[in-house]
């Protein structure tokens, strides 16, 4: 009974400790396991894989440090893929921050072997922040010459053959916000659209996978790894592309933590039944 | 235009938008833009103060019509079909109309503007709170001086770094008229120097972080891996002098080629990043910020993990389904949780129990029906909602 009572009253630095040892562990050396890709993360892949070579893309990446964890990877993730398959990218945001940490990620990527040293506004151009979502929707959907107008990159060859929005051929939001809602209010199936978001909003975003709005779904960390597992099984090491990184280094210490989520609650719940027990018989 | 102008217009071309307006060589006074933004400021200034001496009775109706036109616009732009076709004409029933409202001739653009507006007011009510806390030094008056210096100090070094980018840009644009021409000078060949150097220490590094992760793997031993590190400095110096090698002959012959121009760019690109606004931006962004965000956010782990232990009790049976639900869902986030039953094989009856298909039959037949019906609610609370401010009834708009 002392025992029981006594995990009940467990410190809770006792379980900090435990979480910075397991996943201090496993950052340092980390246990490999096969990877399942999801069928939402194929779906996903193979959407972006069918792009030919001078395709353009919509990319809104509205995450910043907080997610980082799942969202940065995602977004890696996404870039080698686009870059290698040389479609040209038009990227905007509606987080202030966020346009700007898109911006220093896709540079990083542009860097690696294989990635066809992406050039701004050759092959990329940044779009910016848009303060309003509801707006910025609005008027890409209807005109996104003029949505862009001010933003200095009609003149650019990224921008050459787009006059309406049916011209790109998917619209790809990376995202930990609800920011994908207003483009399924106002996408009217202009073009394709794609999502990269963390895993608490899978739950709100699988309906719209079911329904067919979304041509793919990639979802936390889980989704970047599954979609670094695609691209590794697309390029393997030719040219010393870079396919696995971020996704998968997460997923050891993600995975420990959530065991260790796992069996506190299960634990908590065993102290609480067996403290309860003894008190009742007593 | 000149560069103030540049800034502002955000290099639009001419007539896309206000700040863009054709500049002539007349005086100031003389220029269209000149007039139009005086007369801006007067227009606006006679219609607040008007605005401002309307009688309160008929201030309900005036709020109530500006509200209903502008929710009508998105009423009748989202109802009158129309549609665009390749040449970028729009077809719609009501031709002047369906070109009006696809053209968006104000309203995106207002709401950007009106959204832009309220950042100001942010950065003012920032700036008037921690300013006066400092000035009187009030409690934790030290916490205020550091958040004005840290938003101050993003603010030029934003700002700066964007200014620079579009001088940047500039001189891009001027090396893509002497690519066209040929034309080939001492400038465009320091920057093709610069280029050159900055792509050979990129293709470096590119190899050496390779071989130290193959190093990592055990793909390589370590004399491999020295080997390798021993070829890229080699590689690195001989691209540097190759790249200065085809730069001398384009600056003997007078050609600017389209190697030497693209190297030029690669410079032009690599000096506007090493300048001192590009490494300060950097350093306040990239290396303070982001890093401190991050730390900040992983806290949450620690915390999750406690509240979790102490608060997610087994007192219901409502809470043990949504515990055991919320633990196979976790399982399946992680390739470890997946291990458990990859040994059941899909496609077949056993199959049916893997981590994988129970958290898909989860969210296929018992999440997505919930989240439709709570999404068809709440379209519904806002049209609800969204008629009564239309129509004026609901107090906060008008009162």
């Amino acid at each position: 009974m002392k025992v029981w009572q006594a995990l009940l009253n467990l410190d809770r630095r006792i379980l900090y400790l435990i979480l910075m040892l397991l996943v201090g562990w496993q950052i340092v050396a980390p246990i490999d396991a096969d990877n399942v890709v999801s069928a939402k993360t194929q779906d996903l892949f193979a959407s972006i894989d069918a792009m030919k070579e001078g395709d353009v893309v919509v990319v809104q990446s509205d995450w910043t440090n907080s997610t980082r964890g799942e969202s940065r990877s995602q977004f890696q993730a996404l870039m080698r893929h686009l870059m290698r398959k040389r479609v040209k990218i038009i990227l905007t945001s509606i987080d202030p921050q966020a346009i700007e940490v898109a911006r220093v990620n896709l540079e990083e990527v542009a860097k690696e072997p294989g990635n066809n040293n992406y050039e701004l506004n050759r092959d990329y151009v940044i779009g910016g922040y848009f303060p309003d979502a509801y707006n910025y929707v609005f008027g890409m959907v209807n005109n996104i010459r003029k949505e862009l107008a001010a933003k200095g990159v009609l003149g650019t060859p990224v921008m050459e053959n787009i006059n309406d929005l049916s011209d790109c051929k998917a619209v790809i939001l990376v995202t930990a916000s609800a920011s994908i809602n207003v483009w399924y209010q106002r996408m009217r199936s202009k073009t394709d659209l794609a999502l990269f978001c963390t895993a608490v909003m899978s739950a709100e975003n699988i309906p719209y996978y079911a329904s067919g709005q979304l041509v793919g779904l990639a979802i936390g960390a889980k989704g970047a790894f599954d979609y670094e597992t695609l691209l590794e099984e697309k390029y393997g090491s030719q040219d010393g592309m870079i396919n696995i990184a971020a996704g998968k280094r997460y997923m050891g210490p993600l995975a420990f933590a959530l065991m260790l989520l796992i069996v506190a609650v299960v634990f908590g719940n065993i102290a609480m039944v067996m403290v309860r027990k003894g008190g009742s018989s007593s | 235009m000149n560069q103030f102008g540049k800034l502002l217009a955000q290099d639009a071309p001419p007539g896309t938008n206000f700040w863009a307006m054709e500049r002539t060589a007349d005086p100031l006074f003389s220029q269209p833009i000149f007039w139009w933004v005086v007369g801006t400021i007067v227009f606006t200034s006679i219609l607040f103060f008007f605005l401002s001496r309307v009688p309160s009775n008929f201030r309900k109706p005036i709020i109530v019509t500006v509200v209903f036109l502008c929710g009508f616009y998105y009423i009748a732009e989202w109802l009158i079909p129309k549609h665009r076709l390749p040449t970028g004409e729009v077809v719609a029933p009501v031709p002047i109309i369906g070109n009006w409202l696809a053209g968006l001739p104000a309203a995106s653009s207002t709401a950007q503007i009106i959204a832009s507006m309220l950042l100001v007011l942010g950065v003012i009510s920032i700036f008037r709170v921690h300013f006066g806390r400092l000035l009187k030094a009030q409690k934790d008056w030290f916490f205020s001086g550091i958040l004005l210096l840290s938003m101050f100090t993003m603010i030029f070094f934003g700002f700066a770094n964007f200014s620079s980018t579009k001088s940047r840009d500039v001189t891009l644009a001027e090396l893509n008229i002497a690519a066209s021409d040929g034309s080939m000078n001492q400038r465009w060949a320091d920057f093709a120097r610069i280029g050159g150097e900055a792509q050979a220490l990129t293709n470096r590094q590119n190899v050496e972080q390779d071989a130290f992760r193959r190093f990592r793997k055990g793909e390589l031993t370590k004399s491999e891996y020295e080997a390798r590190l021993a070829e890229a400095r080699a590689t690195y110096e001989s691209e540097i002098q190759a790249a200065n090698e085809q730069v001398d002959s384009a600056l003997s012959s007078g050609q600017l080629d389209s190697g030497v121009a693209a190297l030029a760019r690669g410079g032009i690109r690599a000096q506007q990043s090493r300048s001192f606004v590009a490494q300060g931006q950097r350093f306040v962004f990239t290396d303070m910020l982001q890093v401190l965000d991050a730390a900040t956010f992983s806290l949450i782990a620690f915390f999750i993990l406690s509240a979790a232990f102490r608060a997610f009790r087994i007192r219901s049976i409502e809470a043990t389904i949504l515990m055991f639900t919320a633990l196979i869902i976790l399982l399946s986030f992680v390739p470890l949780g997946l291990a458990l039953t990859s040994g059941l094989e899909s496609g077949t009856f056993p199959g049916n129990f893997r981590i994988d298909s129970i958290s898909d039959w989860i969210l296929a037949y018992l999440n997505t029906p919930a989240i439709r019906a709570i999404n068809l609610g709440l379209a519904l609370g806002y049209l609800a909602m969204g008629m009564r401010i239309l129509m004026g009834l609901e107090r906060g708009v008008t009162e």
